[in-house]
């Protein structure tokens, strides 16, 4: 199968091919990350195979477990892995809740949420490597709702132990705090099913009708009763849902799209109930209103689900800091954050966050802010300095510090706290509702009083106006609109781009400004090793001993250097070297065995003490650069830039074709957000920097005109967030703005961007089709019910009808959206591949 | 049947008695109908369903029953001249008027039934909620109740046992769009509207109902006016 599309790249046509699902143009081999499956960028990629180094981790982890049949199973694409897997993380209130499960009679339990489920392939992995610890007994997963629940048996098995694996294998565990509502797409889906069996029941009895059952067959009356019967119960069952909204949308002024259904939906009823009541069978369309409510069911569940199930992908309510240990004379006691009070000596674990601004009381201590307040780099603090709230500790060591203000009081309280949104009415549709209602209810004004006029028939022109308003068909509205924005919903997951918010796409069409954070949204957030290929130069004895010193160590720059190490494929994450690992703080880290030191740590300074150099209080050393030595002897040398995200300047640079204004708002220094903006073809006068948290929100709300689209990762854009009509986030795992944003997306280029404003724009042409069919299908069948020619038959063959062709339309236009995305997504690539120095 | 009886008593008919009586039955039968249901939105089992099942199963018991009437009251009805049966519709006034002043209630109860309907919802308790749904649903003829004796002397009248089926459906259909909304509104109900409000409005309706009756049926009495045959739904 194959079609022609134009290249975004190059405007050249290239013929298309469907890869995994998936249409891309067949020119170029293109070439899908081994676990994520994601296209391949970079030379390096295309080496490796991979696309990040989290991936290529994975992947090993998955294959060392004998857990290849998951590449079987899960989708084609898969979100990429999160560069977090890297990083060890704190599960002490895992063993905490199943030291209580235990203790509890019979046989333990616990339930959890998981972040991370994308398809029928997590689960299984999850359930495997459940059933791989020792003393699991039974494991229920709910992929739905992102959770599950876990029985063992005592004393054999370890929860955080368990949690650690899943968290290497990109799946976040948390608590489940309440148990959340049965999702209403879950509702919606009992209501389906009832609707569907009702509607299957009144088939039943009015099929006879259809086929020649005259009035006087003993049965007629009783098959017209059950039919009722029947489309009663699926008016209670699912025509309710929509009565309901449509009422209390009433109530609040708004035209809601459950306005003219439930119109349709009221009308045709009781005008059957009359029908049968007064014996008049063209008025008697019980089989049109089953159908009808399955349908809008149907279309309404679309809607939901998808943007249901990117949301439960998240862990829920997981903002922030929420316990802190305290030294009180009792000894080291865990408290509520809450109770911190000032001049209390408290304790953060390695890559465990400041919760409020603090003294430092241990000697010498190093911390990354940027996402406090944008500055990219890690700094190193003295005993005594004033260390800022949301600080993360970068050290191998636990690091002890003295409060300076209560929770209360700090920046970081202010700054994870969840704003109220207001709700979004899109004017568009309102209007197309608003038009709708009243066309069809002048229509049938008139055609009444035109037949009682011409006829002096009361019942005859209650007949007709009865038919005018039910087949005048809102299912475009109804059922069309909603399936165009899940299929687009479901188009952009399978490129790792997931919708949160059902009001996204309206607001998206207002877009005029796109608005960047510079640290961990334009670059990537941990700074990029620039040879990477001078790891391979290294011994195996050296890379081992090199993978010993960075591995659990929180420091950006052993992020970075453990994600090369383990893009080779010779080197094994749990590889372990008799020796002691032992860190200067601020200056590096040393490995000393039998034979020798190894250091890894500032230009200079190769392992000896640290009285022997001078520490600044404001910065690192220049640079992220860092020696790894042998007794003292340095064989490697390693720089590392604070790279921008691949295809960045051409992803703002389609943006700004689109007519979006750009701009970076960012906390860091002026000089370094003024560079970025000239590098990415963004004007100075649009670059600001050196802003606060709550400048950036002033700000964002002085440009704003309901069309500002934030995107940003840390903490410090938090306020921005709330004042921007649209907020993105590339960042899911730090438990702050992926719970307020409209979206996310993995994976570690900028093409989510253009690639959702192009799901928009196909979505609005597919909207396009729909209104035109619809009124074009609404001209024809009211034109015969107005004539007096429709009839119940007439009504019966054409809703389906319309509803096969309203879906039709939608289909094709998914397909050709779906090229056209692939088509973008490679035009990205290969642009990307073609612009990027390997 | 004479076709001024099966004018007057007919699905029609029976389905404004249900949707009368249903104010009746959300007093009555609502707080068992409402117990059903499931407390909120975490349970296992889904609102729509119970009603569902609840109302299925009371529809076929009545259906059940109305055909059972309908076929045992052929031979009475046989017997009775066709002079008599023209004031057999009267028998509709006599009810909408026993509704509007709450004279079904002195209608003698057969204990028995309500002992057996007690028993089942005893054996019901503890199962699932749809298991209890379906059984509580099934036995609600059981219920000692003054309407339906009422609906089902029409359906003794029916002619026929699909008559008589029709009849009971339609009445079982009648009641359930009120006890359907007290199900899922409860609370709201019994905040807003109280059981004496709804005893009032209960009144009102039978009695309109039976003075269009009345009036309708003038003819059979020998005061001029339509026929039975020329009414539009009785």
């Amino acid at each position: 199968m194959s079609a022609t599309l134009p290249n975004l790249a190059d405007g050249v046509p290239r013929p298309m091919v469907r890869v995994r699902g998936l249409r891309a143009p067949q020119a170029g081999p293109v070439r899908h990350c081994l676990h994520c499956g994601v296209p391949l960028v970079s030379e390096t990629a295309h080496g490796s195979g991979f696309c990040c180094g989290g991936c290529a981790y994975v992947h090993r982890l998955v294959h060392d477990r004998g857990l290849d049949d998951y590449y079987k199973i899960r989708d084609a694409i898969v979100a990429p892995v999160d560069p977090s897997v890297f990083q060890a993380r704190d599960f002490t209130w895992l063993t905490e809740l199943q030291g209580a499960a235990e203790k509890a009679a019979g046989t333990p339990d616990l339930e959890l949420e998981v972040q991370g489920i994308s398809c029928a392939g997590c689960v299984w992995l999850i359930e495997r490597l459940f059933h791989q610890q020792p003393g699991a007994l039974a494991i229920e997963t709910d992929a739905q709702l992102g959770r599950f629940r876990l029985r063992w048996t005592k004393g054999e098995f370890h929860a955080g132990q368990f949690a650690q694996i899943l968290h290497s294998f990109n799946y976040l565990v948390g608590p489940s705090g309440e148990e959340p509502e049965v999702p209403e797409s879950r509702r919606l889906v009992r209501r389906i099913g009832l609707c569907a069996a009702f509607s299957m029941n009144v088939m039943l009895f009015t099929l006879p009708v259809y086929f020649g059952m005259t009035t006087d067959f003993a049965y007629a009356r009783l098959f017209g009763l059950l039919a009722m019967a029947f489309a009663t119960f699926s008016v209670l069952s699912g025509g309710i849902y929509f009565l309901n909204r449509a009422m209390r949308a009433l109530r609040e002024g708004v035209m809601h799209i459950d306005l003219p259904i439930a119109v349709g939906i009221a009308g045709a009823y009781l005008g059957s109930v009359y029908g049968w009541l007064s014996g008049r069978e063209q008025l008697i369309y019980f089989d049109f209103v089953s159908a009808f409510i399955l349908l809008m069911l149907t279309g309404r569940w679309a809607q939901i689900a998808a943007v249901e199930r990117n949301r439960h992908r998240l862990l829920r309510g997981r903002v922030g800091p929420r316990k802190v240990r305290i030294d009180s004379p009792q000894g080291v006691i865990e408290r509520a954050v809450e109770e911190l009070s000032v001049a209390d000596v408290f304790f953060v674990r390695p890559g465990e966050v400041v919760p409020v601004e603090a003294f430092l009381d241990s000697p010498n201590a190093t911390f990354g802010t940027a996402w406090i307040d944008g500055e990219s780099e890690a700094r190193a603090f003295r005993q005594g300095a004033r260390i800022p709230a949301g600080g993360i500790n970068l050290n191998r060591t636990e690091i002890s510090l003295r409060a300076a203000q209560p929770w209360s009081e700090s920046l970081l309280r202010q700054l994870l706290r969840s704003a109220q949104r207001d709700v979004h009415r899109d004017a568009r549709l309102e209007r197309i509702i608003r038009g709708y209602l009243i066309g069809i209810f002048l229509v049938a004004t008139v055609v009444g009083i035109g037949w009682w006029l011409a006829t002096h028939n009361a019942a005859r022109a209650w007949t007709v106006v009865t038919s005018v308003l039910v087949v005048s068909c809102p299912c475009a509205i109804g059922l069309a609109f909603p399936l165009a924005d899940e299929i687009a919903t479901l188009s952009l997951r399978r490129r790792g781009i997931f919708i949160r918010e059902n009001d996204l796409w309206p607001r998206l069409g207002r877009v005029r400004k796109v608005i960047f954070d510079k640290t961990g949204t334009l670059t990537l957030e941990h700074p990029v090793l620039q040879e990477p290929e001078l790891l391979t130069t290294l011994s195996p004895e050296a890379r081992d001993v090199l993978l010993m010193l960075v591995r659990d160590n929180p420091h950006p720059v052993c992020q970075s250097l453990f994600g090369a190490l383990l893009m080779i494929p010779s080197i094994s994450r749990n590889t372990a070297i008799p020796g002691d690992v032992s860190e200067e703080i601020g200056l590096g880290i040393i490995l000393q065995t039998d034979g020798a030191r190894w250091s890894l740590g500032r230009p200079g300074w190769r392992g000896t003490k640290s009285e022997a150099c001078d520490l600044s209080y404001s910065t690192a050393s220049p640079g992220s650069d860092a020696e790894f030595a042998r007794d003292g002897v340095v064989f490697a040398c390693f720089r590392f830039s604070d790279s921008v995200r691949p295809g960045a300047r051409e992803e703002i640079l389609a943006l700004q074709k689109r007519g979006l204004a750009t701009y970076i708002l960012s906390g860091d220094r002026k000089e370094k957000v003024v560079a970025m903006a000239a590098a990415l073809g963004i004007a100075s006068e649009n670059a600001v920097a050196g802003a606060t948290p709550l400048q950036k929100a002033g700000w964002v709300r002085a440009i704003d005109r309901h069309d500002t689209l934030m995107l940003g990762d840390g903490a410090n854009d938090s306020l921005a967030f709330d004042a921007a009509w649209v907020r993105g986030t590339p960042v899911i795992h730090r438990g702050v703005l992926e719970n307020k944003a409209d979206f996310y997306y993995l994976g570690q280029n900028l093409a989510a961007m253009r690639l959702l404003f192009e799901a928009d724009e196909r979505r609005r042409r597919i909207q396009c089709r729909l209104l035109f069919f619809s009124v074009t299908y609404n001209f024809i069948a009211v034109g015969l019910a107005a004539t007096g020619r429709m009839n119940p038959l007439i009504a019966a063959v054409l809703m389906p009808l319309s509803s096969l062709v309203t879906l039709g339309i939608v289909m094709g236009g998914t397909r050709q959206s779906d090229a056209g995305l692939s088509g973008a997504f490679a035009s990205v690539q290969s642009t990307v591949s073609a612009k990027l120095p390997d | 049947m004479s076709a001024e009886l099966a004018g007057i008593v007919g699905p029609g008919t029976a389905l404004l008695a249900g949707l009368v009586t249903s104010l009746h039955c959300a007093g009555m039968c609502g707080p068992l109908a409402c117990a059903l249901m499931p407390a909120g939105t975490r349970g296992d089992a889904d609102p729509q369903l119970v009603s569902s099942v609840y109302h299925s199963a009371r529809l076929f018991s009545y259906s059940v029953l109305g055909a059972v009437a309908g076929g045992v009251g052929r031979l009475p009805l046989w017997l009775i001249g066709e002079s008599f049966l023209r004031y057999l519709p009267w028998l509709l006034v006599i009810f909408f008027i026993a509704v509007a002043f709450r004279l079904d209630q002195r209608l003698p109860k057969p204990l028995v039934l309500a002992r057996a309907h007690f028993w089942l919802s005893g054996r019901l308790r503890g199962r699932s909620r749809l298991a209890a749904a379906a059984g509580v649903g099934f036995a609600t003829p059981l219920l000692p109740c003054g309407p339906l004796y009422f609906v089902l002397s029409l359906a003794f009248l029916a002619g026929s046992a699909v008559h008589g089926t029709e009849i009971l459906l339609a009445f079982g259909l009648g009641t359930v769009p009120l006890l359907w909304f007290a199900q899922h509104n409860y609370g709201w109900l019994r905040l807003k509207i109280g059981p004496v409000r709804l005893a009032r409005v209960q009144a009102y309706l039978a009695l309109g109902v039976a003075a269009v009756l009345i009036w309708r049926l003038r003819g059979t009495l020998g005061f001029g006016g339509p026929g039975v045959t020329d009414f539009a739904c009785f």
